[in-house]
Formats: C-alpha cells, sequence, structure tokens
C-alpha cells in the first residue's frame, strides 16, 4: 500500500491532481489512524480533507476515475466513504474542545497569547496562564503573578509588554532586556472592561466613566500613560481598535447608552475629538472590527436587545444598517467576527452567524433577509477570537476552543442547534454629535 | 523486459501517430491505477451526480492532466501505443466537452463520458483509435 509520504511526493511532483491526492489518503484512513494522518499532512490538506470529507455521498453516488469498471468502482466508493465518515466524526470531535488548565485556576478572561500560536487566560484571582493551541501548558503549570487578585477581564500584548485589566486596575508588565534588565509593573488605579493593543503600538482600555486610557509602552522606567475622557461623562464600555488607510489608530467604542463612539487618532496618540451616534433607548454593550485586512475600517456594534448596526465605514456611515432577528434569546453582552461570521453571546445561547459579515462587506441586502445560524446554550463567560480561526469561550471553571475553520467546513458538528433567523425591520431615530476629548497625563 | 523511460515511450507514441496535447503528462504511478487497468486519470471517486466538476479539477499544480501508468504498459512498444493513445483521445475529448460548457461538467456528464461501462463513449471511441493505431503499426 502506498503510503502518505508517497502521496505527498506525487502531488508535489504533479504525477497526481489535488483531489486525486485527497481521495488516495482518504483511502488510508481508518478510525485508529485518522487522527495521525491528518497531523502527518500540511495543514491545507488536512482543511481540504475534512472539506472533501463532507462532499462524500453516503450512497448513490457516480465513481469519477478513468478506466474503472463499475464493480471496483463500487468498492472504492465503500472504502471512501467510510474514511468521510472517519473524517467527519474526527473534525466533530475537534469542533468543540475542552481546554484543562492548571489546578486551581478559575478561568475569568482567554485570548490570543504573545505568539500567533499561543493562547493567554487570564484567572478570577489574578493570575495569568499561557498554553499552546492545544491547551499544553507553557511554562509548566506557573502562572505569573500579576500583583492583583482581582479578576482579570483583558490582556494584550506589545513586544515584551504585557497589559493587564481587571474592574480596578490597569497593570503593565514588562520584562527584562537589554536595555532594562529588572522586570518593570506599572499599576493605574481605575475601572478597566478590556484592553487592545493598537497596530502603531499603543495600549488602550476602556475605563468606564474615567474615558479611555492610553498606554504608550516605551522602553525605559517610565510608561506614560493618559486617560482622555470627553467634555460630558459618557461610560467607554468596550472597544476595538481599527486603522485606516493612512495607518492613523481610529479607536471604536460601545458607549451603553451613549451609542457608538469613533475616536481617530492623530500621529502621536492626541486624542481631538469624538464622533457620538445614537438613538434613543440605545444600550450598545460591544463592538469588533468585522475584517481588519480587506475592510479595515469595518466593524459591528450590538444593542443589548440583540440588535446589530454593521458599518462599512465607521467614519463616513452616519446610518449603520440595523439587524434584529427574531427568535435570539437572553441578553446580547459580547460579539466576535470571525472568518466572515458573526458570534453573539447572549445570557442564553451563544449563536454562530456563519457569514454575515462577509455577505454585508460584499455588499449584499442582509436587513430582511433570512439568515442561517447555528446556537448551543452556553453558561458563557467571556469569549474572545485568536488568529482569526479559534473563539475561546470562558465558562465558570473552564475554557472551551472552538475552531471557527472546522465549524465552517462541518456546520452540523458540534451539536449546534442549526436555525434560519428572520429579522425585523428597525429603524432607529439616529442622532450625532460630536465633542472634544481632553487629555489628563498620568 | 526493460522498461523503456516516460520520454522514450513519448517517442514511440508518437513516431506511431499518437497525438499529445501538452496539458497531457504521463507517469508511472501504479499506486494511482486500478486493478485489470493498465493507466488512469481523474481518479477522484465517489460524488453526487450534480456535483459540480471544473477542468481545473482535472488539472495537477502544472495545468497539465497526469496519466498514471503501469511499467508493464512501458515494456511494449504495441502497449504504449495503444494505452497513449487511448488515453490521450479520451483527454482530448473530455477537455473539449469542459470548453463546451464554460470549462465545468457535472459528475454524472464526466463518468457518462469516460465510464468503461457505457457504450459509444469517449471511452469507448479511444479503444477502436487505439486499436486502429496497433494494427496499423503491425501493418508497417
Amino acid at each position: 500500500m502506498t503510503s502518505v509520504e508517497t502521496i505527498l511526493r506525487h502531488l508535489q511532483d504533479g504525477c497526481v491532481t489535488r483531489r486525486e491526492a485527497l481521495a488516495a489518503l482518504a483511502s488510508l484512513l481508518t478510525p485508529q489512524n485518522v487522527g495521525a494522518v491528518m497531523m502527518a499532512v500540511p495543514p491545507d490538506v488536512a482543511s481540504d480533507l475534512e472539506r472533501w470529507a463532507v462532499t462524500i455521498p453516503a450512497q448513490g453516488s457516480v465513481v469519477i476515475g478513468a478506466n474503472l469498471s463499475s464493480e471496483l468502482g463500487q468498492r472504492i466508493a465503500e472504502r471512501l466513504q467510510v474514511a468521510a465518515a472517519t473524517v467527519r466524526a474526527w473534525t466533530a470531535e475537534r469542533v468543540i474542545v475542552p481546554l484543562s488548565l492548571a489546578p486551581g485556576f478559575v478561568p475569568s478572561w482567554a485570548g490570543p497569547g504573545p505568539e500567533l500560536d499561543t493562547f493567554c487566560f487570564g484567572s478570577e484571582d489574578g493570575r495569568v496562564l499561557f498554553t499552546s493551541l492545544e491547551g499544553e501548558l507553557l511554562g509548566g503549570a506557573e502562572s505569573i503573578a500579576t500583583g492583583t487578585d482581582q479578576p482579570i477581564n483583558g490582556v494584550a500584548f506589545l513586544g515584551n509588554r504585557m497589559a493587564l485589566t481587571t474592574h480596578r486596575e490597569v497593570i503593565i508588565l514588562k520584562q527584562a532586556d537589554q536595555e532594562d534588565i529588572r522586570p518593570r509593573r506599572a499599576v493605574f488605579p481605575t475601572e478597566a472592561h478590556g484592553i487592545v493593543a493598537t497596530r502603531t503600538g499603543y495600549f488602550i482600555a476602556p475605563a468606564g466613566a474615567a474615558g479611555i486610557l492610553l498606554v504608550e509602552p516605551k522602553s525605559g522606567p517610565q510608561i506614560p500613560i493618559t486617560i482622555s475622557r470627553p467634555t460630558e461623562t459618557l461610560t467607554f464600555y468596550k472597544l476595538t481598535a481599527l486603522s485606516n488607510s493612512s495607518g492613523r489608530d481610529i479607536v471604536v467604542s460601545a458607549m451603553r447608552s451613549s451609542g457608538i463612539a469613533e475616536i481617530t487618532l492623530s500621529p502621536g496618540a492626541q486624542v481631538g475629538s469624538l464622533s457620538l451616534l445614537t438613538f434613543p433607548g440605545a444600550d450598545i454593550v460591544d463592538v469588533c472590527a468585522l475584517d481588519p485586512d480587506s475592510h479595515p475600517v469595518a466593524a459591528v456594534a450590538v444593542d443589548k436587545n440583540c440588535t446589530l448596526l454593521l458599518f462599512r465605514d465607521v467614519i463616513r456611515d452616519r446610518r449603520p444598517i440595523p439587524l434584529r432577528f427574531d427568535g435570539i434569546e437572553g441578553t446580547a453582552y459580547r460579539l466576535l467576527s470571525c472568518r466572515g461570521s458573526l458570534i453573539l453571546l447572549t445570557t442564553a445561547r451563544i449563536y454562530f452567524l456563519p457569514g454575515l459579515g462577509t455577505r454585508f462587506l460584499e455588499g449584499d441586502v442582509v436587513n430582511g433577509q433570512p439568515a442561517p445560524a447555528g446556537s448551543l446554550i452556553l453558561n458563557a463567560i467571556d469569549a474572545n477570537v485568536v488568529a482569526d480561526r479559534w473563539i475561546l469561550v470562558v465558562m465558570r471553571r473552564r475554557v472551551l476552543r472552538i475552531d471557527m475553520a472546522l465549524l465552517a467546513n462541518q456546520p452540523e458538528a458540534g451539536g449546534l442547534q442549526k436555525d434560519n433567523l428572520l429579522s425585523s425591520p428597525v429603524a432607529p431615530d439616529w442622532q450625532e454629535r460630536e465633542m472634544q476629548m481632553s487629555e489628563v497625563s498620568v | 523486459l526493460q522498461p523503456c523511460s516516460i520520454d522514450e515511450a513519448l517517442s514511440i507514441a508518437q513516431g506511431n501517430g499518437v497525438v499529445i496535447p501538452a496539458y497531457v503528462r504521463f507517469d508511472l504511478c501504479e499506486d494511482f491505477v486500478p486493478e485489470n487497468a493498465h493507466a488512469s486519470y481523474l481518479m477522484l471517486g465517489p460524488m453526487e451526480g450534480n456535483t459540480l466538476i471544473r477542468w481545473t479539477d482535472c488539472l495537477n499544480m502544472d495545468g497539465q492532466v497526469p496519466v498514471h501508468l503501469r511499467s508493464g504498459v512501458l515494456e511494449s512498444d504495441e502497449a504504449i501505443v495503444a494505452v497513449f493513445a487511448h488515453e490521450a483521445h479520451e483527454i482530448t475529448g473530455l477537455r473539449a466537452a469542459f470548453e463546451a460548457n464554460n470549462a465545468t461538467l457535472v459528475a454524472s456528464e464526466v463518468y457518462r463520458l469516460i465510464s468503461p461501462d457505457v457504450t459509444g463513449n469517449l471511452h469507448a471511441r479511444a479503444v477502436e483509435i487505439a486499436d486502429h493505431l496497433v494494427l496499423q503499426m503491425r501493418r508497417q
């Protein structure tokens, strides 16, 4: 029998087509070796095998192959149908995986680690852990002492700086480096609801009524921290950082009853004015970028009542597209975008809206159209996207890793309840305001 | 018998009237040849009949249709002419069918065109052409 290596070599040498190679690889699979084979092949080939598996009909198919008799074709079909079922079962097991963290580590936050192939976890008692993408603890089971005993609600990285937030403080940790042999720690006492790193190299945290907190993680003993707040008290609840075509940072913030704020930072992270967009009865609880690479100023916000507000351009769009789906249960508190899909956490469920972001950005009419959706009953605390592939969902005592690439190939996997959501017309009475921001250096 | 190389086989085939398009390549690749066959290509396996197959699905990374051969083919000039003529004719006809349909055919149509179990199709015609060339070769 031919081996994985031989098939891949044939593919590389051009002796077979990609589709032929996939069928040949599949014919080697058994329930016993499927994991080993899928790990042995390059990731793009493994992804293609997962896609291939869902295209193989269980029965009643034609078998394509030159000089292939019906009898032999039937035998090949039977073998490949078993192989496809094996791949599908293997994929389904990996769509949603509970990650085991260190004993006694009660997670409060989970998201991207300092490297692309790492996860980071914050705990209820202020500790931080790192794992590989497979959930293996990095650096042993030792968690990083952050100097706080408060639940971590946000972590971000810039170079050798790590920024953490809790409901009481923002902490900047710096590893020792060539310029400064001492690890350093700076603490700013303020409420904070998370923290992000901008493309131009700043940490920005929504600090509730205090404003937004900007940290420039310079080298040296001083860490410049600035609080910017508008002329009247507003609540900066959650934010995302975008980058416009000229490379400037744009902060978009969920402002609860004050709606959605857009702040374009000038060079040096100078905050000039804030542009507010709201409507009567608004309660905007979260906001996220839609596709930062190909649509850098597109974003989506969510109201507590689960209405989505979609912007192709957060600076120019003064009338974002409102989408309120019938049948969504619970109160919204988290919204994520991953691989063109939107993920909404409510107090009742986690909803997956596959391709909704992509369809909107491609100019499709999304309002009034049925939207395919999948949902799970999950008692989630928080969730974050890692590397535009993984969703880490923080539960009471564990973290679930959801693989959005596998879920896209096999939407029925993972026990999702499938639905077709219909949207009701919503016409918010939009109101716009501009406000000056004032800065206080800390 | 000592099998000849692919290049030698191509020369033999072309020297006996087989027209081999540039988008077809031949390789010794026995693992991809079905039992009781001398050659194969497009070993895609089971599909729903209405699955769309694009012409590009038939091509390798260099844009060629790879034909897989058993080594036994390369041990006989007659086998070379018969097999190369058969596959080249079939693939040429298949390409024309794709071209006539915006480079896309449904799987059931591809099956109908190349299956040995369907009468009067590209495969059947390829058998006749290969037999004709071998007979001509014997006469010479």
